[in-house]
């Protein structure tokens, strides 16, 4: 299903489930700065570091995007878990990174996949 | 516009694209609005153009990042393009301000935090992008203007 899709379906999702829904959806536009940011990181002059793990932190953010589509989906998946490591690998990301503007960055998406934690109790 | 919110969601993760994080941002907020949306009597006829607004500064975002970066002097067009843009975000942050009033009366805390942490993060974007613009000596009266009612609605929702 194509975004404009999701956010259509946002009046049918039942309203006390409506909230956690629409920010769940919300997450998806800072996860795929995530990938932007990280993959600029670690294809520039001045990679991560071996404590990050790249790789798995990148498939990580993979899997994690699909089960976000899955719980749009309907599907009664692991999508808390799944938000609190994507929310943690971008405070992880921060940690290596020194320009303010871009921790800003970081810390943001972090906060944005928190708050669409806070509302699946 | 909204056929096209799924292309401006690749476009966030594409390597060679302008798009950055205020981008991202208004996108993410652009989908907590369409919920809100739902449960806010009145929303179009309080706020007609904010939707609309968000995914027009979604482009324009990085188009004003990208003529701040313009060292050569400014033509008349580039000036008029970046004065509509602080227009625009003045605008926005105008609704915004009533939206975060009208949500916070309702109770909403989660709403507001969303709101409040959106609007503070591209308001801390937009100063940085002014002070690179008020370094120019060639800033015209217009930009000045628009400039002012841009930080005077910041002000106003602070």
């Amino acid at each position: 299903m194509k975004h404009e899709e999701y956010i259509g379906k946002i009046k049918k999702v039942p309203l006390k489930e409506r909230d956690a829904y629409a920010y769940v959806l919300s997450t998806l536009p800072a996860i795929e700065m995530l990938i932007k940011l990280v993959e600029r990181k670690q294809n520039g002059k001045k990679p991560f570091s071996d404590a990050f793990q790249y790789e798995n932190s990148r498939k990580a953010i993979d899997e994690g995007k699909k089960e976000i589509y899955a719980f749009l989906d309907g599907e009664k998946n692991e999508v808390k878990s799944a938000l609190e490591k994507l929310s943690d690998i971008s405070l992880k990301a921060r940690e290596e990174i020194k320009m303010e503007s871009l921790r800003n960055d970081y810390l943001w998406i972090s906060k944005t996949i928190s708050l669409a934690r806070s509302f699946l109790g | 516009m909204k056929e096209k919110l799924q292309e401006k969601l690749e476009l966030l993760s594409a390597a060679d694209s302008p798009y950055f994080c205020g981008s991202s941002c208004l996108l993410s907020l652009y989908d907590v609005l369409c919920e809100i949306e739902l449960n806010t009597v009145d929303f179009e006829k309080a706020f007609p153009h904010l939707k609309e607004n968000v995914l027009k500064l979604f482009d324009e975002d990085p188009r004003l990042f990208e003529l701040s970066k313009k060292k050569e002097a400014f033509f008349e067009e580039e000036w008029k393009e970046a004065i509509n843009i602080l227009y625009d975000y003045a605008s926005w942050l105008e609704d915004m301000n009533q939206l975060i009033a009208l949500v916070r009366d309702a109770g909403l805390k989660q709403h507001v935090e969303k709101l409040r942490m959106d609007v503070d993060f591209l308001v801390a974007i937009l100063k940085e992008t002014l002070v690179i613009f008020e370094n120019r000596e060639d800033l015209p009266p217009e930009f000045a203007r628009a400039e002012n009612e841009v930080l005077t609605n910041i002000r106003k929702g602070a």
